[in-house]
């Protein structure tokens, strides 16, 4: 079988091309952000209030402390907030924000798009 | 036959764009040539990745035809300036090659290289034109040409990113 050159324009194109379609548009996450912020998404369609404690033990394949980098990261893109709890000023809860009831509305949004093509 | 064909389908692509670019943007002109938003650099990131010869070619090309157009600039000028404007984003493909580690069939390259590239690509196409400026005794607007350029470079990427999707859908809805 013949490979196409390493000098060929139309692989070059294709190349160039591919990074193109990659470029960073508004949020993007990261895998285990994305991980994040579905077991969020389960806690809180169960009615649960997820503290940042519970929220960094969430995920057992996932250390503590690599959860509390990606909240954090996710808080810096807008997707959370950490709001105190009001029994406890020590406590602070795990909320979504605005941008991040976007991005499940996207996905949800993906979804049924994706379940009307069948 | 063919490298001229698409030599020449290149410099046609490039001077609509620039005259485009002209005319739309005039409002963002600072100086004749020099615009805070320059869309034609990134045709010409794109050109030099994907055919590095024809790429050259057109945009020598076309920076000949649109400097011939300046009633001040000898033809020797012309030649110069044209020559000046090749050369940027060409310097700016080897540098980023040999910094970026990037394969001659770009199977490599990323996102964030291709934004990388637009910074560096700015900085090498300015630093040439303003010394060639210098040597005629022009007015000289780096700031706004390294923006321009740079801006115009991801501006027209992301142009093409929009414009691709779009297609995408379209076949794809």
């Amino acid at each position: 079988m013949s490979e196409l050159p390493s000098n060929n324009a139309f692989v070059r194109f294709v190349n160039l091309m591919r990074a193109i379609s990659v470029l960073p548009a508004g949020v993007s996450l990261d895998p285990q952000e994305e991980r994040v912020m579905q077991e969020l998404a389960w806690r809180w369609g169960l009615g649960e209030a997820v503290t940042v404690l519970a929220a960094m033990n969430m995920m057992p394949d996932a250390s503590p402390s690599t959860v509390q980098r990606r909240l954090k990261t996710l808080r810096a893109k807008g997707l959370l907030s950490f709001e105190p709890a009001p029994y406890d000023a020590r406590v602070r809860h795990v909320v979504v924000t605005e941008q991040g009831r976007a991005y499940f509305t996207g996905i949800s949004e993906l979804m049924h798009r994706a379940v009307g093509q069948r | 036959m063919n490298t001229v064909l698409v030599t020449a389908a290149m410099t046609t692509v490039l001077v609509a764009m620039a005259l485009g670019n002209e005319h739309l943007l005039r409002s963002t002109e600072v100086a004749s040539g020099v615009n805070w938003i320059y869309l034609p650099a990134g045709l010409r990131l794109c050109y030099v990745l994907v055919m590095p010869v024809q790429g050259t070619l057109a945009i020598f090309a076309a920076s000949l035809i649109m400097a011939s157009r300046d009633p001040g600039l000898p033809w020797a000028l012309v030649l110069v300036s044209a020559c000046v404007t090749a050369a940027g984003p060409l310097l700016a493909r080897a540098v980023s090659m040999r910094l970026l580690t990037l394969r001659p069939n770009l199977d490599n390259l990323t996102s964030g290289m291709l934004c990388f590239m637009a910074v560096l690509f700015g900085l090498f196409s300015t630093s040439l034109h303003q010394a060639f400026y210098v040597a005629i005794g022009r007015d000289q607007a780096w700031l706004s040409m390294w923006v321009g350029d740079t801006l115009g470079c991801l501006l027209c990427l992301y142009l093409l990113k929009v414009a691709t999707s779009a297609l995408r859908r379209r076949s794809n809805p």
